[in-house]
């Protein structure tokens, strides 16, 4: 496909990464509105790429020109594309919401104000690198993406969280693991 | 019995004692490092089963690397949390298993 549309596919994964990224070096009093700029635009970016895919159909897409088995692909497909709409939509209200709630700053709640735009823009990157995956070691990767972005938001809140978020997290890590076993078992009856 | 085969039944026999350490160690940090060894038979198994063809098989040591970059940055958040609820209560165990 034409690497004009390999860029979207490419941003709309690296934009609310890029975001979280700014967000974090932004510090407590600025980190709001680049979070929430990452949101606007990963929501762009996801409404254009969803209309390349209503227009021209599935799309594959091989990062950096490197393909299968090695490299990376990334594949758009309708499902694809309809779970990109909805989380985008989901978290474009979420965002706005945030900037209200977060918003009260009290001194001692800067940190959180801080924190929560960084852990959740990288949630919102994990998830679109999740419906982007066209192999099912991308979908492990996306997995810890997701599962370390959002034991950091739970354990966002302090206090008995923290217990609640390291729970999660032993059992999350397990899950995973074996996951990567039932990946391992599929290739090695399928692939040698 | 090929060589690969008994690698690949270690790894599954790590794997099987981290699991039962992770679930019946109290101590939390026990059931970090329970986790590394699950890890490490995961990494085990993949290597043994690469080593099947003729040349070994590059995409599963791929995995194995991206696999221990994951293990590491998920064992440095657990110890953080740990660290974190060390510090609030003063206990290194879960609330469930503090009664003893």
């Amino acid at each position: 496909m034409s690497s004009g549309a390999g860029a979207w596919v490419v941003a709309a994964f690296a934009a609310p990464i890029a975001g979280a990224t700014l967000a974090l070096f932004a510090g407590p009093r600025a980190a709001r509105w680049f979070g929430a700029l990452g949101s606007v635009a990963s929501a762009l970016i996801t409404g254009a790429l969803v209309a390349t895919i209503a227009a021209h159909g599935p799309l594959r897409y091989a990062i950096a020109g490197w393909g299968a088995p090695l490299g990376i692909d990334f594949y758009v497909d309708g499902l694809a594309a309809v779970m990109l709409a909805m989380t985008s939509i989901v978290g474009l209200v979420v965002s706005v919401y945030a900037l209200g709630y977060f918003g009260r700053a009290a001194g001692h709640e800067s940190e959180r104000n801080w924190l929560f735009w960084p852990l959740w823009l990288m949630l919102w990157g994990g998830l679109n690198a999740l419906y982007l995956s066209a192999d099912l070691f991308n979908i492990y990767v996306a997995l810890e993406l997701i599962g370390m972005a959002a034991v950091a938001l739970v354990a966002l809140a302090g206090g008995s969280a923290v217990v609640a978020a390291l729970r999660y997290l032993l059992l999350a890590l397990a899950g995973s693991l074996l996951y990567v076993v039932g990946v391992e078992l599929l290739y090695a009856s399928h692939a040698i | 019995m090929t060589s690969v085969l008994v690698y690949a039944c270690a790894g599954i026999a790590l794997l099987c004692i981290g699991l039962l350490a992770l679930l019946c160690s109290h101590h939390v940090l026990r059931k970090v490092l329970a986790l590394n060894v699950m890890g490490s038979g995961v990494f085990m198994m993949l290597v043994a089963l690469a080593a099947r063809a003729p040349q070994p098989d590059p995409v599963p040591h791929g995995m194995v690397l991206t696999g221990i970059v994951v293990a590491v940055s998920a064992t440095a958040l657990a110890l953080a949390l740990l660290i974190r609820m060390h510090r609030d209560s003063g206990s290194a165990l879960l609330p469930e298993d503090r009664s003893r």
